[in-house]
């Protein structure tokens, strides 16, 4: 017996933006609910900003990346349905999400 | 000179009789063909934003078949000092009435992913400046 589901489609997405810093937390990425099954969200902090770029997931179990000025911190989380920045002023960088739907027949 | 003679071969049409039950081969398969699975189409679209900063709506993109509606992923980057309202329709009745998200701040990108959307909407204010900027959508839909 198969182990995967012969009447189910995958669909791969990717999402990919700038962000910069303020006195509040961006929400960069909004989905509803179950809309995707798992995803890997990016944050890339430019070597130019002055401090490190925290950014958290809405997610089972909920993810937090923290990125020093000039790397890139990344995670995978499952159920995702929104994605925050948070970076201080004069702070910038992009983000990048690769999001996985199911589809089923 | 001494001929040989033929072998009696039999026709190449005739199966064995032991093994008629695999020859000639069934036109049918063997094993029962699942049924074809609905396909999903993805689109990728994307342009330039570049509208008066007059608090007037402009609509960059449309569906036109309300029965079919797609799913979709929708990101916008901000390049201009106005604040940029970004507003979808969500059940093709031709109006842009929710919003989605705003951007203030130049450079700033913001995406959301909508189960269902049929037109995508921009109104810009709070400067004199032309405001500009650029919007992709990724929309998914099974094909009919």
């Amino acid at each position: 017996m198969c182990a995967t589901d012969p009447q189910a489609q995958y669909f791969q997405e990717k999402i990919s933006g700038n962000f910069n810093g303020g006195a509040a937390p961006i929400t960069v990425w909004s989905a509803p609910a179950g809309s995707y099954f798992s995803g890997t969200f990016q944050v890339f902090n430019s070597a130019a900003s002055p401090a490190t770029v925290t950014a958290t997931t809405d997610s089972t179990p909920a993810g937090a990346l923290s990125a020093a000025p000039g790397n890139t911190a990344s995670q995978s989380v499952n159920q995702p349905t929104e994605f925050t920045i948070t970076a201080a002023a004069g702070d910038s960088g992009t983000y990048c999400i690769i999001l996985y739907k199911k589809v089923l027949a | 000179m001494k001929q040989r003679a033929r072998p009696n071969l039999c026709p190449a049409s005739s199966p064995p009789e032991s093994c008629s039950c695999i020859y000639p081969r069934n036109k049918e398969p063997f094993f029962p063909v699942p049924p074809s699975q609905p396909e999903v189409i993805t689109d990728e679209i994307s342009g330039t934003i570049q509208q008066p900063s007059d608090g007037r709506p402009v609509q960059y993109w449309r569906w036109l078949d309300r029965e079919n509606l797609p799913a979709a992923s929708l990101t916008i980057t901000s390049q201009c000092l106005s604040v940029m309202d970004v507003y979808v329709d969500t059940t093709g009745n031709g109006q842009s009435d929710m919003l989605v998200f705003t951007i203030s701040q130049y450079g700033q990108s913001r995406s959301a992913t909508l189960p269902c959307i049929a037109a995508l909407e921009i109104v810009c204010s709070g400067h004199t400046e032309l405001c500009s900027g650029r919007y992709g959508l990724s929309i998914h839909y099974i094909k009919r």
